[in-house]
């Protein structure tokens, strides 16, 4: 009996034991980290009635040591009048040893970014979509002649449904004309619907645009 | 293959392979003493007819596997480990019983028990934080977490029993369901530019098909009184888990929690 008394209170005590452990709750932030870099922002294109008729422009950040901008350049792109072309998008980080391709990344993380291409002037406000890659609230500018170009995203990531990333594209221009044209990455982890409005810009960049 | 030899290639495999943690022992022990049983109940006849019996036992719970693994992998090389459970070593107490087949050694047998397999600690909340952080590429990422992993077992299975005088030896297999009274819930918050993005794993309280398998050994103290010692084993597939406000297909996504346990328990146990 003696035995039994005493198994009865080493089970009682066990029980007791672990009844004191109550629930508690487990905070944690994870300290800030930098984002990617983009030192370099090309878009390349390729005209789809000769492909060897090929056509780029480059936003290039110049850094100084503290990783701080001092001076940005960009070339101009110049794309034939009437015609289409496959673009793709190739960014840099220049100040990693070897270079690194940002936009290699993004394809990995193309759930959560998404681009948009704007043209201006134009002289209707643009239809906007989920499918849409041009930029809602652009000025409208009717007295100006419009820069004749259009863009569609071509490539679509692996959400349910699935949503456009805008690495690759087809650009379609019409008449002669000029402007800029505006380069957005939009970062939307968790938020990504397909439109603009989520989340806050990677890059947000103006190339000189001719067509000619 | 002679029998013999087929057996014995069984058992030298199991008793040879490299073991490198405790799980993989104690599943050794267990698949040991089925075979045993399995064997013996086939060629020995047994000594003394056992007697059907309850008990009450408590005793230490051990979380295995995927259920007790605190990691969370790399989004970028594809190892996110969307099944880690981050469960801890815990308790458990019950009930169990066994009602023997008339004049045999076979018994029906039935557990119930409650299981707390414990909750985050800071440590995983700041491997979730981080974890969710390198997914989304944000500025910042942030973990909060409570509650406990909470659940009930119930499970019935035929049971062998080996009879040595005041010394018993129950081997037993088991299905049944697991009920899960709370599992804990992980509240995310990845801000990026300044913008908050949260959302949530939720507390589960689904039940879902478990198995398992236990040995055990009972000595009696008087003729209606014995104490038991046991170690158990319990399986799941998994509980469903409900997530909120998952807008993207990236990071850790955990929708069923698959469950493993080792118990060792002791009790006592009450002839009838």
């Amino acid at each position: 009996m003696i035995k039994l008394k005493h198994g009865v209170y080493v089970l009682l005590g066990t029980a007791l034991f672990y009844a004191s452990c109550s629930s508690k709750t487990e905070e944690a932030v994870q300290p800030n980290i930098a984002n990617e870099t983009i030192t370099q922002a090309s878009l390349k294109f390729t005209n789809q009635a000769n492909p060897a008729d090929t056509t780029s422009c480059t936003y290039t950040f110049h850094l100084d040591n503290n990783d701080n901008v001092t001076s940005v350049d960009s070339t101009t792109l110049k794309l034939k009048a009437n015609s289409k072309y496959n673009g793709v998008v190739y960014m840099l980080d220049q100040t990693q040893t070897p270079v690194f391709v940002v936009s290699n990344e993004i394809k990995q993380r193309e759930n959560y970014h998404l681009f948009f291409y704007q043209p201006t002037p134009i002289s209707t406000a643009p239809v906007i979509s989920n499918n849409s890659p041009y930029i809602p609230g652009t000025p409208v500018t009717p007295g100006q002649p419009p820069l004749n170009l259009s863009i569609v995203r071509t490539d679509l990531d692996t959400n349910n449904p699935p949503l456009q990333i805008g690495l690759t594209t087809v650009f379609t221009t019409g008449a002669a004309s000029s402007g800029n044209l505006r380069f957005v990455l939009r970062h939307q982890p968790n938020a990504k619907n397909g439109t603009y409005a989520p989340g806050s810009s990677d890059l947000d960049v103006n190339f000189i645009t001719i067509i000619q | 293959m002679h029998p013999a030899r087929q057996t014995w290639t069984l058992i030298s495999s199991l008793l040879f392979n490299n073991y490198t943690n405790l799980s993989d022992m104690k599943k050794l022990i267990i698949t040991l003493a089925v075979i045993l049983a399995t064997f013996s109940a086939f060629t020995a006849k047994a000594q003394v007819q056992p007697g059907s019996y309850w008990s009450i036992f408590g005793g230490v719970s051990v979380p295995a596997g995927e259920f007790a693994k605190s990691f969370y992998g790399n989004f970028l090389d594809g190892t996110i480990d969307n099944k880690a459970g981050f469960a801890k070593t815990g308790y458990t107490v019950g009930l169990d019983g066994a009602w023997y087949i008339h004049k045999t050694n076979w018994a029906i047998a039935a557990t119930v028990s409650y299981q707390d397999q414990g909750q985050l600690s800071a440590n995983d909340a700041h491997t979730l934080a981080a974890g969710y952080q390198d997914a989304f590429g944000t500025d910042l990422g942030q973990a909060t977490s409570h509650g406990r992993y909470q659940n009930l077992n119930v499970l019935v299975g035929p049971q062998y029993s080996f009879v040595f005088s005041k010394l018993t030896v129950d081997v037993r297999a088991n299905v049944g369901i697991v009920k899960s009274f709370s599992t804990p819930e992980m509240d995310i918050v990845v801000t990026d530019g300044g913008i908050p993005h949260p959302f949530a794993q939720l507390s589960s309280t689904a039940s879902a098909f478990a198995y398992g398998g236990s040995a055990d050994l009972r000595y009696k103290l008087s003729k209606k009184l014995g104490i038991v010692l046991k170690e158990n084993y319990v399986a799941s597939p998994g509980i469903a888990i409900t997530n909120t406000d998952r807008v993207n297909n990236a990071g850790r996504l955990d929708t069923k929690q698959p469950i493993s346990i080792f118990q060792t328990t002791l009790g006592l146990n009450f002839g009838f």
